[in-house]
């Protein structure tokens, strides 16, 4: 699996900062006791805008110098409109599942992503065939995120959201450049909507059947990130994983070796991370992260306390990562079979 | 040899000097009886010239620790030395040899190589009313036969008080009380407590009593006065003698109840009762304390308050995420660091996570489904499979959610192929194939109930996680209301993620029947703890 980090190298490169503080004494409002009934939601005081308010679609397009793409809500059907440069508008119903859209833009071969939620826990990427105006492919997923250039599509598989067993994060990445059928593994058919992408990492996973529930919690990987973090330029993405007491932030490049994605891991104890911490209970998150320009420079990364205010941040050189190499034949999707 | 004179007290001091023939080589010292409980010196000096050597021993009737500091750098920096002196021994300090050899202080520092002056204080650390150290210094001159030294001036106190005034007590709780002296050279004040021991005295020991070494004792609430008598070094302004002086130091004692009556999270509900005599007052506090972080709030901002019973509700969302493990009370009556405080720890800790982004499930019912029927199959814990027909929309919602109530089969859950791997007929797969159950059970084992369960990540059913099963979980709005209490009962996989700029995801489940969750949106960002 990875190679493991020195240790040492990380006293010279953390800079830790704990925040927060007792906050200074004030009397609060008096409680209002009766307020425990379910439907007793006062979105006033509820912090932040919500994730998941379908009731409340918001407004979702995406326009660029030929193109224009716009949600349409019809009862519970989403459409998006299709207005391309001279030519007549044309409506692309979605999938029924699909309760809200929250992103749609234009990937590669004239064609739209749309990504969306069905429940307040999994996501759906729909992929549009704007020559066509139909839906060419949809699949299921958690924390889908699309590279700036519409081309790729990095997610989490997707097992039920619930009564589904111990389940763990196996992190993939989809090519909107390619046929439904080249996206899953051999002997896959095009219609299923969970065998889906090239597997990222964990290394040496592959793409099965369930390979994701019913895992041992004690083995499982967990993504440690707010999000998958693109550059700008589509050629990387950055996640962090937990398995275990180990941090893993993974770097995986998906310019030119044929779009199957080069990973490269470096570990981070939890001794590591949470030293300035002083805390048993350290669970932080991957909350930012700046990518080196030039190979010389280094990657930052920030990461943040779940349930404590709390941040850390690293700085790696890029020759300090591991590449794991036997990565790639492992994952090799059916379009080379 | 008696020698006359009509100066003031110490205007002429005994020196004592020895000095070679040619008067090029000479030592000096300065005649002193004075015994002291503090030294400080002006000056000492070092070069290839010069030398010092200085000496404090004990002049007491018994053994005493004797603590001996260089400062240098201006003060900046110092030297420290410790040991332990026997009736009449005396203790060398040869700065020279300090140096020259590096040799370290009692906490491994040496003296800088190129060292040549500084000051220097003793101390004596076993008696801090009287004294016994005395004091002496010796400079070598090679050069000039003419000695420059700095007097050693002991340190007496100017004045002398009780540490605190009043003393607040806490019923039938023990409370110390001692005495301070203002020192004469350093301007602050220090704890000369032992030349006044076994004499104290409170005016009504129905209310308090007091013990040799004055820790006082709440008897009942009430007011009554404490004092004590005893001896202290002085200080008499222009000179370097420290006169033993008498003192008589007393102040008001009050004997106060107080106890923590409620602390409860979910309702808000934390107050405490005070009593006192009349005329007492002071603003109440009450606060949590947790792992990193605390948490204080006063009744009435901060206003003084007298005997009666007080509500102090906290500002929830103030709390920062931690494990808060006690809840604190105290009383401002008395002066800092004598206040009645009553702390309880909580049998029920309260994890508290901030701002929680909270989404909700359901389980669909094939009667709120609409699209047309396709082939499924169901099965039982014998791997019996069934072919039925189905909704469509139902089974895609019963795979996305995990579960799902048919028209005709009863409840039915998703199984990821461990329970009957190897007898799934052929079409079967886990999308499209459903176990029966009798109800819907979370991974707690129990029937997950809409309004009231929640589902986490970590897993609760597995011992050792952030949850419990059963556990209540508190959700707050920002205007400190109480949103909702609901009870950890399911496992929710995606909840390690989604958190949408929150700190965490719960997943609350919801009675709905709807198909799908087109009308079934957040419940929404909410603060929330976790009181077990």
């Amino acid at each position: 699996m990875c190679a493991r980090t020195d240790p040492t190298r990380l006293a010279a490169l953390a800079v830790a900062l704990t925040m927060g503080g007792d906050p200074a004494g004030y009397l609060g409002s008096k409680p209002d006791l009766n307020k425990s009934r379910e439907s007793q939601v006062d979105p006033h005081h509820a912090t932040g805008e919500t994730l998941f308010d379908p009731l409340h679609q918001r407004a979702i397009s995406y326009n660029d110098s030929d193109l224009s793409m716009k949600l349409l809500v019809v009862g519970q059907t989403l459409i998006v409109n299709v207005q391309k440069k001279g030519a007549p508008s044309k409506r692309i119903p979605l999938p029924s599942e699909l309760a809200q859209v929250n992103q749609i833009l234009r990937a590669s071969l004239n064609r739209a992503l749309v990504i969306g939620m069905v429940n307040g826990d999994a996501w759906e990427v729909s992929v549009l065939d704007l020559n066509a105006y139909t839906v060419t492919d949809s699949f299921l997923a958690y924390e889908p995120v699309a590279s700036p250039d519409g081309r790729y599509v990095a997610f989490i598989k997707f097992f039920p959201t619930h009564f589904a067993g111990e389940a763990e994060h196996h992190y993939m990445l989809y090519d909107a450049k390619l046929a439904a059928s080249e996206n899953r593994p051999a002997g896959t058919n095009s219609s299923d909507r969970v065998n889906v992408g090239i597997c990222v990492y964990p290394l040496h996973i592959g793409n099965h059947d369930g390979d994701n529930t019913n895992t041992d919690p004690q083995d499982a990987h967990i993504m440690a990130a707010d999000n998958f973090f693109w550059s700008s330029d589509s050629a990387i993405y950055s996640f962090a994983d937990k398995h275990g007491d180990i941090f893993t932030l993974v770097l995986a490049r998906v310019e030119g070796i044929n779009a199957i994605p080069v990973v490269s891991t470096i570990d981070i104890t939890k001794v590591e991370m949470c030293a300035s911490l002083h805390r048993q209970d350290c669970e932080v998150h991957l909350s930012a992260i700046d990518f080196a320009k030039r190979p010389e420079e280094s990657v930052h990364a920030i990461f943040r306390g779940i349930n404590v205010p709390f941040r850390q941040e690293f700085q790696f050189r890029l020759d300090q990562f591991a590449t794991p190499m036997a990565h790639q034949k492992e994952n090799t999707l059916s379009r080379r079979e | 040899m008696t020698l006359a004179t009509t100066g003031l007290p110490d205007e002429v001091v005994a020196v004592a000097a020895s000095y070679d023939q040619a008067l090029h080589y000479g030592a000096q010292t300065p005649f002193s009886d004075q015994l002291a409980a503090h030294w400080v010196g002006s000056q000492w000096q070092y070069d290839p010239q010069h030398d010092s050597v200085i000496t404090t021993g004990n002049g007491g009737t018994k053994p005493t620790q004797a603590a001996f500091t260089l400062f240098y750098n201006q003060g900046t920096q110092k030297y420290q030395m410790e040991q332990t002196l026997q009736p009449g021994e005396q203790m060398w300090v040869d700065i020279g040899k300090l140096i020259r050899e590096s040799i370290p202080d009692k906490n491994g520092k040496t003296l800088p190589a190129d060292l040549t002056t500084g000051s220097y204080e003793i101390r004596d650390l076993n008696n801090h009313a009287i004294g016994t150290l005395f004091e002496g210094k010796v400079i070598y001159d090679k050069t000039y036969g003419h000695v420059t030294y700095g007097c050693g001036l002991c340190c007496g106190d100017k004045k002398i008080q009780l540490w605190y005034d009043p003393l607040s007590i806490p019923f039938a709780d023990p409370s110390d009380d001692g005495v301070n002296g203002w020192n004469a050279c350093g301007g602050f004040w220090e704890d000369i407590s032992d030349g006044f021991y076994g004499n104290w005295n409170v005016v009504n020991t129905s209310i308090a009593t007091v013990d040799y070494y004055g820790t006082h004792t709440g008897q009942s609430v009430g007011s009554t006065t404490s004092s004590t008598y005893g001896q202290f070094t002085g200080w008499r302004p222009g000179t370097v003698n420290c006169p033993v002086q008498g003192g008589s130091p007393g102040a008001p004692v009050n004997s106060v109840s107080i106890y923590i009556t409620n602390h409860d999270l979910e309702q808000n509900n934390f107050s405490s009762t005070v009593d006192s005599a009349a005329g007492v007052s002071g603003a109440l506090w009450m606060g949590t304390a947790g792992t990193t972080y605390g948490y204080s709030v006063s009744y009435n901002n901060d206003a003084n308050v007298g005997p009666g019973s007080y509500a102090v509700p906290f500002n929830r969302p103030g709390l920062q995420p931690d494990t808060y493990t006690t809840v604190r009370s105290t009383w401002y009556v008395g002066t800092e660091g004598a206040e009645p405080t009553e702390s309880i720890n909580l049998v029920r800790d309260y994890t508290v996570f901030g701002t929680v982004r909270h989404s909700t499930y359901n389980t669909p019912y094939e009667s709120s489904c609409t699209a047309n029927t396709q082939t499924a199959w169901i099965f039982n814990t014998s791997c019996n499979f069934t072919q039925v027909s189905l909704k469509s929309d139902f089974v895609t919602q019963t795979y996305i959610n995990g579960s799902g109530v048919s028209l005709n089969y009863g409840s039915l859950q998703y199984n990821s192929g461990s329970l009957c791997s190897g007898s799934y007929p052929t079409g079967a797969n886990t999308t499209n194939s459903f176990l029966q159950v009798t109800n819907i059970d979370g991974s707690c084992g129990t029937t997950v109930v809409g309004g009231d369960s929640v589902a986490t990540y970590p897993n609760p059913a597995i011992v050792g996680g952030t949850y419990v099963c059963g556990d209540n979980i508190l959700l707050v709005t920002s205007a400190n209301t109480n949103q909702a209490i609901k009870h950890v009962a399911d496992y929710c996989p995606a909840c390690s993620a989604g958190f949408n700029g929150t700190n965490g995801h719960i997943d609350n489940y919801n009675s709905s029947q709807a198909c799908s969750a087109h009308n079934l949106g957040d419940y929404g960002n909410f603060w929330t703890a976790d009181t077990h």
